[in-house]
C-alpha cells in the first residue's frame, strides 16, 4: 500500500515538475534510458550535473566579480551550463541561460549577475525539486524490493 | 411598515456603498410603499429581489425596473382613483350638507320674517287701537260736551252753571268709566273750571279731580274758569294755576260715586290739563306726554269743545292714555316667543318695550322720555345702536331694516325694524329675537349634519380606498404574478436552451465517444479473426471487446438515462438470451469480485426460458447496477445472483434449502403477499413470463427504515456512505425505475445474516417460437454416461450451488474446499475406481494400494517420505495408463486453480501429484485473472485443455461436461504422438501464457538441429548455455552422469564437459557441495526410472529433451526443501518436450547471469531468474554486447575471462544481436565521443550504448584526437600507447583494447581544443592515412552559421543539443550505412 502510494507520489511529482515547467521532454527521454543496465542513471546523470552545474555557477560568480570581466570565459561557462542543463531538462535553467549570454555578448555585468542569480536560483530549485523526487522513487524501489 | 423599516434601511445601507442606483431606487420602492399601504408580505418579495439584484446578473435588475415601473403605474392609477373618490365623496358631503342647510334656512328665515313682521304687528295694532280709542273718546267727549254746552248757553246763574258742570262730570265719568285704558280725561273750559277724571294705575285708584276758581264762586266754575280762559288767559291761566286750588276726590271704580273725601292737590300732583294751549290749529292733536303718575309714556289727545253758535271754543278736552298695555302685549309676546321688542317714536324716544326697564329718566324738572340707544337693558341699546349705524342717523320713513344676523351681546340676532306711519306721531317698531330662538335648531342641525357627513364621508373615503386597494392589489398581484409568469418563463426558456445545449453536447460528445469505441471495436474484431494470437491474446482481446462493449453500451445508455428520467424511455422488445446476458454481466463483474475478495455466484435456475423478449440493455443495466453496487458495500464474503420462473413456491423452497428455511417461507409468503396482485395464476401468462431476481450479499446492509428510501434518487442509506464508497445514489434510482418499467417491483427483503438481499421481479415477453423455448443442453444428459464430479473450489457458496445443481440433475458430485478434501477425495474415488478397474484390465501389479496413496497425499503436504515408495508409485505412473484406467465413470474433477498452495513453489509439486490422475480423470481448472503466469504455463504444460475463467457458473459447466463426454468417447487423447498437435491446438485454444516468437523461434531451431543430429555452432552454443547454467547451478556435475546414462548423444556431452571446462568455478563449487549427495542419489534414480521405462525405441529427441528438462530441477534443487524438489522433478518424465523449450529463455538467463558473474552480482539472484521471463529477455541482451567495453569489467577479463577469445565474445554478441534486441540499431558500432560536460558524457554513452553500441568517451579535442591516433596505429602498439596516454582527464581507459571507430560524436565547444580543431587535426591526420572517420558534431548553437562553420572544418553531420536519440540514431546509421 506504501508502496503504491509513493509511487503515485512519484509520479505526481514528475508530473508536478514537467507542469510547473521545470522539467521538458529531455527528462523523459533520460528516464528512458534508465535500464537495469543502470538502474541509476537518471541519479548519476543529475548528480553529475549538480557538480558541474555547481561548480560552473562558482566559477561564474567568481569571474564575475573579477575587474575587468572576462566575459568570454562568462560566456563559456554559461553555455556548458546551458548544454548541460538542456541534457538534462532542467528547462527553465536553461532559459534562464539565454538572457544571460545575450547579456554576455553585451558585455553587460549588471545584467550578468542578475541572471547568475536567476540562474542560481533555478538551480537551488530544480536540485531541490529533484532531490525530493530521488529520495521518493529511492525509498519506493526499496520498499518495493523489500516486498519482492 | 414600521418592523419592516429597519431592516430593509439596514440592508438598503449594506447596499448603498457599494451602488446608489439600487439604493436609490429602494427607497422609492420604500415611498411609493408607505403611500401605497402596501401589504408587507407584498412588497417584501420584490424588495428582496431588488436587493439581490444588487449582487446578480444585469438581466434581473432589468426584470427588476420593468417591475418597478409597472408598480409606478400601479401606484399612480391607485392614487388617482383614490383621489377621484375623494373629490366625489367630499362634493356629495358638501353638496348634502348645503341642500339640506340652505332650503332649511330659507324657509325658516321667510318664516322667521313672517312671525318677526307678524310680532311686531300687534303691538304697533294695539297702539294703533290705543290711538284710535284715544281719538274715538276725545271725540266723543268733544261731541257731547258741546251738545250740553249747547243746552246751558248762556248760565247766566251760578246755578245753573254748576248744573251744567254736574251734567258735564256725569258725561265725562260715563265716557271715562266706559274705557278702561284711559288714563285721564280732562275738561278744561272757558272760564278756568277743570274737570278730570284720572286713573292711578298704581294705586289702582281713581280719582276725580277739579279745579275751584277764585274764592268767589264755585270750584267749579273756577275750574271752567281756568280752562276757558286757557287759550286767552294763557298768562292767567299760569297765573290761575297758582292761584286755582286743585281738589281730588276718590271714586268708587265702577259707580263713580265719591268714596273719599275732598282734598286739595297740590299744584305738583296735577296732572296734565290739556289748555287751549293743545289746540293749535282747532283740530284734534295728540302728543306723547310723560307724567309723574306713570313710569311709561302717555298719549295725550285735545280737541276744543265750541259752541255751537259761534263756533268759539267752549272749553278743551284732553284724553291721555298709557303705553302700558302696549308694553304689557309685547312682554307677553315675548314670554311666548322670547326676543325683544320695542317701539320707539320717529326721534327715537322710547315708548314701550318688552322689558321692564324703565322708559323713563327722571330728571329735575320731571320725568322725560327715554332714547332707545340710551336704554338701560343693554341688548336693547345695542340694537338700538346698531339701528342708529344702520339709518345712518337720519330716519326716514318707511324704511325697514331687517337684519338676520346681527351680534349683540355675543349672540346672534335677528333684527328688524318696522316704520308704522302715523299722523303726527310716527313709530318705529324693532323686533330683535335671538337666531338661536329661529334658528337654534337649524344651525346645531347643520353644524351636526356637517359634522356626520364629514365623519361619514371619510368612512366611506377610507372604505373606499381600502376596497381600490384590495382592487387595485388584487390587480397588481395579477400583474406581478403576470411578471413573474414572465421571468419565469424566460428562465424557463433560458433553461430550454442550456438543456439543449446539454443534451447537444451530449449527443455530440456519445457520438464523438462513439466513433473511437466502434472503432475499438471493430479493429477488435478484426483482431480477434486473425489467426496468429496465442490464446492469452485472444482471451485478453475478448475481455476488451466485451469491456468495449458495454462501454458503448454505457455511451448510448447516457442519454437514454435522461430519458428514463424524464419518463420517455422506451423499452425495447426483442428476444434476447437472458442467461447468457447475466453469465456475461457476471464474468464482467468477476475481476471486480476478485479484486473485493468477494464471491460472486449466479445461481439460475434451470427452468428459466432460454429466451425471453425484452430490453436485454436494461435489464443488463439493472443487474449491473444491482451487483455493482452490492460489491462496492461488500468487503468480504460472496454475492449471489439467484433467478427463477415466478409461479412455482415449492420450487423456490426446494432451490434453497441452505438457507434457513423458516426465513424462506416467510420470504415466501411476503412475496406472495407483496405482489398479491399479481397472482400465482397469472405468473405465466400465455404472453407474459414473471422472473424472479434476487441479489443477495453479504455486505454492510441497509437498516431497514432506509429499505425504501434507498430507491430515492440521490438517496444513500448512510450519508457517510459517499465518503466510504463514493456513488451518487442515482443507481438504485434508475433500477427502480426501469424494473418499474418493465412491469416488476424491487424490494430489500429481510435477510439472516449481514448482507442485503433484494428481491425484484421482471415481466418478459415470452418468445415468439417455442422451439427456442427448449432449454439447453441438460446435464440429465451425462446421467447415463456415469459421469461424476468432482467440485474442488475455493468459494463456498458457488460450490455448493454447483454441487446442488449436479445433484438435482442426477450426478455423482462431490465437494472438496481445499487441497487436502481433493486429495481425500481422488484417493477415495480414483483409487477405489482403479481398483475395480484391476479387475478387468489386469495390467498392474497389485502391491499398489490404496496406502500408498495414503503416503503419497502426506508427501505432498511435505512430510518426508522414503523415495522407494515414490519410485514405486512412479514405476506405477509410468505404465501407460490411457489405455488401462478407462473406467466406467468418467471422472471430471474441477480444480480451482486458486486451491493450489501459491505461496511457495507447493503448487508445481501439487501439480505434478495431480497430473498422475490425468489419465484417469478429466480435469478442469477454473483460472482468474490473478492466476500468475507460472501456474497457467505450467498447466499448459501439462497438457490440461480444460480451463475456464472463474466463476464457473452452470453453463461453464456444461460445458466442460459436454467436452468431457465428447472426449470420453473418442478416448483421453494424452498420447506421445498427439503432443505436438496438441501443442498447435492449444497455442490457439487453450494456451494461458504469452510465449515470445523468439522463443518458438529458437524451440524449433533447436528441435530440427536436435533431429539432423548435427553439432553446428548454434547447438552448441545453446548448448553452452545450459552448461552454464548448471555450472552456476552447482549441480552440473550430475547432469552429464544422467546425461550419459540415458542418452545415447555423445555429441551432446561432449559439449556439456567441453563447457564443464569453464564453469568449474570455485564459488559454484562451494555452494554446490552439500547438494551433490542427494542430487546424485537423485541422478541415478532418474536414470534408472529412465532406463526402465524408456526402453530403446524412445527416440533421440525426447531422450534428450528428458535430459535437458533436468535442468530446472537441478535448478531448482538449489532451493530450500531438497526433498521436495526430488520428489517434484518425479513426475517431469511423463511430461512432454514442449515444456524444455519453454524453459529455454530460462537457461538463456541463466546464462547471462554467469557471465555477469564477474560483475559481483550475488549468485542466488539466478536462482529466481526463471521465476521472471521479462527480466530474463531484458537482462540477456545488452550485457552481451556491453560486456568486452565496460570499464568494471575490464579486470576481470583482464583476469579470469583472457582465455576467452574476443571473436567468440563478438561473435557471440552479435548473435545475441541479430536474434534478441530489435532496438539495437547501432549493435557493433563503436563510436568515439568527444564531449567535455559530465552530464552530456553520461547521457550521451548511455543512450548509444542502449542502441548497443560501444562508446570511448573522451573529455576534449585533444584525447579525441589522440584516441583515433592511437586506435588506428597497429595492434602491437597499442599497449604502449596506453602508457602513454595514461592518467589523462582522469580516465582509465584502456586503448590497446578499443576497436577501430566507425564514428565520432564531436561537441564543438570543449575546453584544451575545441571540436572544430579537433576535427582539423583529425582530417589533416586521416590526409596521411587516406581514410575517412566520420565526425558528428554535437552543438548547442541552433544556427546554421554553426553548421556552415562544421561543415567547414571537416565534419560530416551535425546534432543540436539536447540530444534527440531518434534523431542521432539516423545520423549515425546514415554515416555509417554510407561508410560501410
Amino acid at each position: 500500500m506504501e508502496v503504491i502510494q509513493l509511487q503515485r507520489r512519484h509520479i505526481e511529482h514528475i508530473n508536478s515538475l514537467f507542469q510547473e515547467g521545470y522539467l521538458d521532454d529531455q527528462f523523459t527521454q533520460l528516464q528512458q534510458l534508465q535500464d537495469e543496465v543502470n538502474p541509476d542513471f537518471v541519479v548519476e546523470v543529475v548528480s553529475l550535473f549538480f557538480q558541474d552545474s555547481e561548480k560552473l555557477l562558482t566559477d561564474l560568480g567568481r569571474t564575475l566579480e573579477a575587474q575587468p570581466v572576462d566575459f568570454k570565459r562568462v560566456d563559456a561557462c554559461v553555455h556548458q551550463l546551458k548544454g548541460s542543463s538542456s541534457s538534462i531538462g532542467a528547462q527553465r535553467v536553461k532559459n534562464v541561460c539565454i538572457p544571460f549570454r545575450v547579456s554576455c555578448e553585451e558585455k553587460n555585468r549588471d545584467g550578468c549577475l542578475r541572471c547568475l542569480r536567476q540562474v542560481e536560483q533555478e538551480f537551488v530549485f530544480i536540485k531541490n525539486k529533484l532531490e525530493t523526487l530521488f529520495r521518493v522513487s529511492n525509498i519506493s524501489r526499496l520498499s518495493k524490493a523489500s516486498r519482492v | 411598515m414600521a418592523e419592516q423599516m429597519p431592516s430593509s434601511s439596514s440592508a438598503l445601507r449594506f447596499d448603498a456603498h457599494l451602488r446608489p442606483w439600487p439604493w436609490l431606487r429602494s427607497f422609492c420602492e420604500i415611498l411609493l410603499c408607505s403611500v401605497g399601504f402596501c401589504k408587507h408580505g407584498r412588497r417584501r418579495v420584490p424588495r428582496q429581489h431588488l436587493l439581490r439584484g444588487g449582487v446578480e446578473d444585469g438581466d434581473l435588475q432589468y426584470g427588476n425596473a420593468r417591475c418597478l415601473s409597472s408598480y409606478y403605474s400601479v401606484f399612480v392609477a391607485r392614487l388617482a382613483i383614490m383621489v377621484m373618490l375623494a373629490i366625489l365623496i367630499g362634493m356629495l358631503t358638501i353638496l348634502t350638507w348645503h341642500f339640506t342647510r340652505v332650503y332649511t334656512t330659507k324657509s325658516i328665515n321667510s318664516l322667521a320674517y313672517g312671525l318677526r313682521y307678524e310680532l311686531l304687528q300687534r303691538p304697533i295694532l294695539r297702539m294703533w287701537n290705543i290711538l284710535n280709542s284715544t281719538v274715538e273718546v276725545t271725540v266723543a267727549q268733544v261731541k257731547l260736551s258741546q251738545y250740553v254746552i249747547g243746552q246751558h248757553t248762556n248760565p247766566d246763574t251760578h246755578a245753573k252753571q254748576a248744573e251744567l258742570y254736574e251734567v258735564m262730570r256725569d258725561i265725562t265719568w260715563a265716557l271715562f268709566s266706559s274705557r278702561k285704558f284711559l288714563n285721564a280725561i280732562t275738561i278744561s273750559y272757558g272760564d278756568g273750571h277743570v274737570q278730570a277724571f284720572h286713573r292711578d294705575h298704581k294705586k289702582n285708584n281713581t280719582y276725580y279731580m277739579y279745579s275751584e276758581l277764585t274764592n268767589l264762586q264755585s270750584k267749579e266754575m273756577q275750574m271752567v274758569d281756568m280752562l276757558a280762559s286757557s287759550h286767552f288767559w294763557r298768562n292767567r291761566s299760569s297765573a290761575g294755576g297758582i292761584s286755582a286750588i286743585w281738589y281730588k276726590e276718590t271714586l268708587d271704580p265702577i259707580t263713580g260715586k265719591r268714596i273719599g273725601l275732598r282734598r286739595q292737590v297740590p299744584p305738583d300732583d296735577i296732572i296734565n290739563i290739556a289748555g287751549i294751549s293743545a289746540i293749535r290749529d282747532g283740530a284734534a292733536s295728540w302728543h306723547v306726554t310723560v307724567s309723574k303718575f306713570t313710569d311709561s309714556p302717555l298719549l295725550s289727545a285735545a280737541l276744543p269743545v265750541r259752541y255751537p253758535i259761534d263756533g268759539s271754543i267752549a272749553a278743551v278736552v284732553g284724553v291721555t292714555t298709557t303705553f302700558f298695555s302696549v308694553g304689557q302685549l309685547m312682554r307677553e309676546l315675548v314670554e311666548f316667543h322670547s326676543g325683544y321688542i320695542y317701539l320707539t317714536s320717529q326721534e327715537g324716544y322710547l315708548l314701550a318695550t318688552s322689558t321692564d326697564t324703565p322708559l323713563l329718566r327722571n330728571t329735575t324738572t320731571g320725568p322725560k322720555l327715554m332714547m332707545a340707544v340710551d336704554s338701560q337693558y343693554p341688548i336693547i341699546r345695542s340694537g338700538a345702536g346698531r339701528l342708529q349705524k344702520a339709518y345712518g342717523g337720519n330716519l326716514q320713513l318707511n324704511h325697514e331694516i331687517h337684519m338676520e344676523n346681527v351680534i349683540l351681546q355675543n349672540q346672534r340676532y335677528y333684527l328688524d325694524s318696522f316704520f308704522l306711519n302715523l299722523k303726527r306721531l310716527p313709530l318705529v317698531g324693532v323686533i330683535i329675537i335671538p337666531r338661536s330662538y329661529v334658528m337654534g335648531k337649524v344651525d346645531q342641525r347643520s353644524y351636526e349634519t356637517l359634522v356626520i357627513l364629514i365623519s361619514a364621508s371619510l368612512c366611506i373615503l377610507l372604505v373606499g380606498c381600502v376596497c381600490i386597494m384590495i382592487l387595485t392589489s388584487g390587480v397588481s398581484k395579477e400583474m406581478k404574478l403576470r411578471a413573474e409568469l414572465i421571468s419565469h418563463l424566460d428562465a424557463r426558456r433560458r433553461a430550454e436552451a442550456s438543456n439543449n445545449y446539454k443534451s447537444q453536447f451530449l449527443a455530440n460528445m456519445s457520438h464523438e465517444l462513439r466513433t473511437p469505441m466502434a472503432a475499438v471495436i471493430g479493429l477488435l474484431d478484426i483482431l480477434m479473426c486473425d489467426d496468429c494470437l496465442t490464446n492469452e491474446q485472444v482471451a485478453t482481446i475478448s475481455q476488451i471487446h466485451k469491456c468495449s462493449t458495454a462501454l458503448l453500451r454505457l455511451l448510448n445508455n447516457i442519454l437514454d438515462l435522461s430519458k428514463v428520467e424524464s419518463g420517455k424511455l422506451v423499452l425495447e422488445d426483442a428476444e434476447f438470451d437472458l442467461e447468457r446476458e447475466l453469465e456475461g454481466l457476471v464474468d464482467m463483474f468477476s475481476v471486480q469480485c476478485i479484486d473485493h475478495n468477494v464471491e460472486i455466484v449466479l445461481d439460475l435456475a434451470d427452468d428459466m426460458p432460454k429466451l425471453v423478449r425484452g430490453d436485454s440493455a436494461r435489464v443488463v443495466q439493472i443487474f449491473a447496477n444491482l451487483i455493482s453496487n452490492s460489491i462496492k458495500f461488500t468487503s468480504s464474503g460472496h454475492l449471489i445472483l439467484r433467478g427463477w420462473t415466478g409461479f412455482s413456491n415449492n420450487f423456490s423452497c426446494k432451490r434453497k434449502p441452505w438457507l434457513d428455511e423458516q426465513n424462506t417461507q416467510v420470504s415466501l409468503k411476503k412475496k406472495v403477499k407483496q405482489h398479491g396482485g399479481i397472482g400465482e395464476g397469472s405468473f405465466k401468462r400465455d404472453d407474459q413470463i414473471t422472473l424472479w431476481f434476487e441479489v443477495d450479499d453479504t455486505g454492510c446492509g441497509i437498516i431497514p427504515s432506509k429499505w425504501e428510501s434507498v430507491f430515492e434518487s440521490f438517496e444513500q442509506a448512510d450519508p457517510s456512505t459517499t465518503r466510504m464508497y463514493g456513488g451518487t445514489g442515482l443507481g438504485l434510482c434508475i433500477v427502480r425505475t426501469l424494473v418499474n418499467k418493465m412491469g416488476g417491483q424491487i424490494k430489500v427483503v429481510k435477510k439472516d445474516g449481514p448482507g442485503t438481499l433484494m428481491q425484484l421481479y421482471l415481466v418478459f415477453g415470452a418468445p415468439v417460437e417455442l422451439g427456442c423455448h427448449i432449454p439447453q443442453k441438460n446435464p440429465k444428459e451425462y446421467v447415463q454416461q456415469k459421469l461424476m464430479v468432482i467440485l474442488a473450489l475455493n468459494g463456498n457458496m458457488g460450490r455448493i450451488t454447483m454441487s446442488r445443481w449436479l445433484r438435482g440433475n442426477g450426478i455423482d458430485t462431490h465437494e472438496a474446499s481445499d487441497w487436502k478434501d481433493l486429495m481425500q477425495i481422488l484417493c477415495q474415488t480414483l483409487e477405489h475406481n482403479r481398483n475395480t478397474g484391476i479387475g478387468t484390465h489386469n495390467h498392474l501389479g497389485s502391491e499398489i494400494n490404496c496406502d500408498s496413496c495414503e503416503v503419497e497425499c502426506d508427501l505432498v503436504r511435505g512430510c518426508s517420505a522414503s523415495i522407494v515408495t515414490i519410485s514405486n508409485i512412479t514405476h506405477f505412473e509410468s505404465q501407460d495408463i490411457n489405455e488401462v484406467y478407462m473406467g466406467p465413470k468418467n471422472f471430471v474433477v474441477v480444480v480451482d486453480a486458486e486451491i493450489l498452495d501459491q505461496s511457495t513453489y507447493i503448487w508445481k509439486e501439487q501439480l505434478d501429484y495431480l497430473d498422475k490422475y490425468s489419465g484417469r480423470a478429466n480435469f478442469a481448472w477454473i483460472l482468474n485473472h490473478d492466476t500468475s503466469n507460472n501456474i497457467k504455463m505450467e498447466l499448459r504444460k501439462k497438457g490440461y485443455q480444460l480451463m475456464v475463467n472463474w466463476p464457473l457458473y452452470k453453463s461453464k459447466l456444461i460445458q466442460i461436461l459436454e467436452t468431457v463426454s465428447v472426449k470420453g468417447e473418442t478416448g483421453f487423447a494424452r498420447k506421445t504422438n498427439d503432443r505436438k498437435s496438441s501443442l498447435t491446438s492449444e497455442a490457439k485454444t487453450h494456451e494461458r501464457d504469452e510465449i515470445d516468437p523468439i522463443q518458438f523461434d529458437y524451440d524449433c531451431y533447436s528441435n530440427s538441429s536436435a533431429t539432423s543430429d548435427d553439432g553446428i555452432c548454434d547447438l552448441r552454443s545453446c548448448a553452452h548455455h545450459h552448461a552454464v547454467n548448471d555450472a552456476e547451478d552447482g549441480l552440473s556435475t550430475l547432469q552429464p552422469t544422467c546425461c550419459k546414462g540415458v542418452s545415447s548423444d555423445e555429441r551432446r556431452i561432449s559439449h556439456m564437459e567441453h563447457f564443464n571446462a569453464f564453469r568449474q568455478m570455485p564459488q559454484s563449487f562451494v555452494k554446490s557441495e552439500n547438494m551433490n549427495e542427494s542430487s546424485n542419489a537423485f541422478g541415478k534414480t532418474s536414470y534408472h526410472m529412465i532406463s526402465c521405462d524408456r526402453n530403446a525405441e524412445v527416440d533421440k529427441k525426447q531422450l534428450r529433451d528428458s535430459a535437458l528438462w533436468l535442468d530446472p530441477k537441478w535448478k531448482n534443487s538449489c532451493s530450500r526443501e531438497n526433498k521436495c524438489c526430488l520428489i517434484k522433478s518425479r513426475p517431469a518424465y511423463r511430461n512432454n518436450g514442449i515444456c524444455l523449450m519453454q524453459e529455454y529463455p530460462s537457461k538463456r538467463a541463466s546464462c547471462s547471469f554467469s557471465i555477469e558473474e564477474p560483475h559481483g552480482k550475488p549468485l542466488c539472484n539466478s536462482e529466481c531468474s526463471d521465476a521472471s521471463e521479462l527480466q530474463v529477455d531484458r537482462d540477456d541482451v545488452q550485457p552481451l554486447s556491453t560486456m568486452p567495453f565496460d570499464n568494471s569489467c575490464r579486470s576481470y577479463a583482464n583476469g579470469r575471462l583472457q582465455a576467452v577469445p574476443d571473436e567468440f565474445n563478438q561473435k557471440d554478441c552479435k548473435s545475441s544481436k541479430i536474434v534478441l534486441s530489435p532496438k539495437s540499431s547501432l549493435q557493433g558500432l563503436t563510436i568515439l565521443l568527444a564531449e567535455d560536460t559530465p552530464v552530456l558524457q553520461r547521457v550521451a554513452t548511455i543512450m548509444l550504448e542502449k542502441m548497443g553500441a560501444t562508446v570511448l568517451a573522451v573529455g576534449d579535442g585533444q584525447q579525441a584526437v589522440d584516441a583515433l591516433r592511437f586506435n588506428s596505429a597497429a595492434d602491437g602498439c597499442r599497449r604502449c600507447s596506453a602508457s602513454l596516454e595514461d592518467g589523462k582527464a582522469g580516465s582509465n581507459l584502456q586503448l590497446q583494447d578499443l576497436p577501430v571507430f566507425d564514428l565520432i560524436l564531436m561537441d564543438c565547444q570543449m575546453p584544451r581544443m575545441d571540436g572544430y580543431e579537433a576535427t582539423k587535426a583529425i582530417r589533416r591526420y586521416e590526409a596521411e592515412t587516406g581514410k575517412h572517420i566520420p565526425i558528428v558534431a554535437l552543438t548547442a548553437h541552433a544556427m546554421s552559421s554553426d553548421e556552415a562553420k562544421c561543415l567547414e572544418v571537416g565534419m560530416d553531420a551535425y546534432l543540436t543539443k539536447p540530444i534527440d536519440s531518434k534523431q542521432m540514431v539516423s545520423t549515425i546509421l546514415s554515416l555509417v550505412g554510407r561508410v560501410d
